[in-house]
């Protein structure tokens, strides 16, 4: 019987748990990290992307009727009638958190430029229809208030844009969202899209559907009457741009902050690893020497040292992988970003490149003192007073 | 004497340390079932020649055979050690947080799957270890480390047995316990000793003296 494998290979129990938990706390960090910017990165473009003219942002995938909603209980939509920036209907009948508005007339010059979220100040604010430069003559607004994003019929993927989402059943083509809209913090959980359609619409929602038919029992959340397009389509475009730039400016800085702590972290703990390792295989030169000279190859002896330490460094990143993506997924649901797909959170070219990177560091880190210590001189170390 | 009974053949053995030369050609043959000291004064070159033997140090001039087998000064020779040459140092070298047992297996770890290998158990029992095989290293006696270091030399079978001192560290009595296990040892293997010790000496087949790099008597 082979009885090599019975014979322990070298190992030191606290070097190992050390290499352990540096290997996980700088992965587990710095995947959290880039999988955090990527959400941001996520919600900021959420608020700022700008759609081509005459975008259709949600349209049918089949025919569905109006009764079909009716029938399921589904809360009717007011429609409302924005003509050249002023609503039409009645103020009473504004008060919805869901709302259907079709712009009519708006030129190109006339149409608002960007709104600043007046509700990142994290203050509760009326809701205002932030048309904004996202609509275009034509367009109909589909607002999904807060009441039909946690309606279970919504218990769907709000997917990305240019997913699809299954409402009742039936399956759109999301196109894009407009903006957020709701009266409420920004860190809050409810996201209130407003979904910008043509084509199709009016076979759910028939025009001739007036306000006085419809009855809903909505809490008012929203008020689309404070929206002042007077003084909307005062802001010059470039405001918006340059509010704009300075958001994206602010978005790479701290995701420039992350990646520079990411390989900070990187660098130290690699710094860490090499003195791990230097100190685990310092005095043992002899021990190494006595293997050198009864048959232990340079690669021996870097596997019987070094063994076990990239075994528990690689499951050190196997555990990062992993509670990084669940702290991602936490940290999503927090910010209330597609809170229905949780692989949206996870940033796979981000989080490859730092495995990959880090893997590479590792190894090389914890490789290259035992490396250096299986090129001692064997003469030298098992040389004996005399 | 026919040249399948040299165990190791060593043919104008040099070896210089910067400009000061510690070896001058130094030619050895030793043989299977044979027992031989190298004496000299500190500083002759003694352990100079046994790292060169014992394949330690590829860095020197002239040739070794083992076996027949010409030593390449090219390669790590890390498997020609292994199945060639076991080492009994003065100071033990035992590797402390392991087991006699694991001690004395240890060059099985790095030796070819089917290297031929003594029965540990038989082994550790003529060295009077057979009760220690499962106590850690760092419990033993030097005598004790001596035998296991012994037993970890014979393990694998080799050709030539290199012992540095190996009655340095060990009392008396439990030297001539250890030069009577070499006695026994060398009965199908070389068996080189550099020693200090007249005693150790005087039971050798063969005494080769180093002076100033070369050998003066042998």
């Amino acid at each position: 019987m082979d009885k090599r494998k019975k014979v322990a290979s070298a190992s030191d129990p606290k070097a190992i748990i050390f290499l352990y938990f540096t290997v996980f706390l700088v992965s587990f960090f710095s995947l959290l990290s880039a999988n955090m910017t990527n959400i941001d990165v996520r919600r900021e473009f959420l608020d700022y992307d700008e759609f081509p003219e005459g975008y259709s942002l949600f349209s049918s995938g089949n025919e569905k009727t109006y009764e079909t909603f009716v029938d399921t209980n589904f809360a009717p939509f007011p429609h409302y009638e924005i003509e050249y920036g002023t609503l039409s209907s009645e103020e009473t009948s504004v008060e919805s958190p869901e709302c259907l508005v079709k712009v009519y007339g708006l030129k190109e010059s006339e149409i608002p430029p960007y709104v600043p979220s007046p509700y990142r100040d994290d203050s509760l604010i009326p809701f205002t229809l932030k048309a904004g430069n996202l609509l275009s003559h034509g367009d109909f607004v589909l607002g999904l208030g807060d009441f039909l994003t946690m309606d279970s019929s919504f218990a769907v993927s709000l997917a990305e844009t240019g997913g699809s989402l299954k409402i009742k059943g039936s399956t759109f083509a999301l196109k894009g969202v407009m903006d957020q809209c709701h009266a409420a913090k920004r860190s809050q959980k409810p996201i209130v899209p407003i979904w910008v359609s043509k084509a199709t619409f009016e076979t759910f929602f028939p025009p001739s559907l007036s306000s006085s038919d419809l009855s809903y029992s909505l809490e008012c959340v929203a008020k689309t009457d404070s929206y002042d397009f007077e003084s909307q389509s005062a802001a010059p475009l470039q405001s918006y741009r340059l509010i704009k730039r300075e958001e994206e400016q602010k978005l790479k800085t701290s995701a420039d902050e992350r990646f520079s702590l990411t390989i900070g972290l990187m660098a130290i703990s690699s710094i860490a690893i090499v003195i791990i390792q230097t100190l685990y295989v310092k005095g043992r030169d002899e021990e190494i020497g006595i293997r050198r000279a009864i048959g232990a190859s340079r690669f021996d002896i870097v596997a019987d040292f070094g063994g076990k330490s990239l075994a528990y460094g690689l499951f050190g990143l196997s555990s990062a992988i992993f509670l990084s993506a669940l702290g991602s997924l936490l940290y999503g649901v927090y910010c209330s970003v597609e809170c229905y797909a949780p692989l949206l959170f996870f940033d796979w070219s981000a989080s490859l490149t730092i495995i990959g990177l880090y893997g590479l560091v590792f190894v090389m880190a914890s490789l290259i003192p035992l490396i250096l210590a299986a090129h001692i001189n064997i003469s030298e170390v098992l040389v004996e007073e005399r | 004497m026919s040249n399948s009974l040299n165990a190791l053949v060593a043919e104008g053995l040099t070896k210089s340390f910067g400009n000061k030369e510690v070896l001058r050609g130094v030619s050895a043959t030793f043989r299977y079932g044979e027992m031989t000291a190298i004496l000299g004064q500190s500083g002759s070159g003694k352990t100079t020649l046994l790292n060169i033997l014992g394949l330690l140090d590829n860095h020197y001039g002239g040739s070794i055979s083992i076996h027949g087998e010409l030593i390449s000064k090219k390669r790590d020779n890390a498997d020609a050690r292994n199945r060639h040459v076991g080492f009994v140092f003065q100071s033990f070298f035992l590797v402390d947080y392991l087991s006699v047992r694991d001690n004395i297996l240890l060059p099985r770890r790095y030796a070819e799957k089917n290297a031929p290998v003594l029965d540990i158990d038989k082994l550790a029992d003529s060295l009077g270890i057979g009760s220690l095989l499962d106590q850690k290293a760092a419990t033993l006696s030097g005598g004790e480390k001596q035998r296991v270091a012994l037993a970890r030399s014979l393990s694998l079978h080799p050709d030539i047995l290199i012992c540095d001192e190996p009655t340095g560290n060990l009392d008396h009595d439990n030297a001539m316990v250890v030069l009577k296990e070499l006695q026994m040892a060398k009965k199908d293997k070389a068996v080189i000793i550099v020693t200090h010790s007249e005693d150790v000496a005087a039971g050798c087949d063969r005494l080769l003296r180093l002076q100033e790099g070369r050998i003066v008597h042998g």
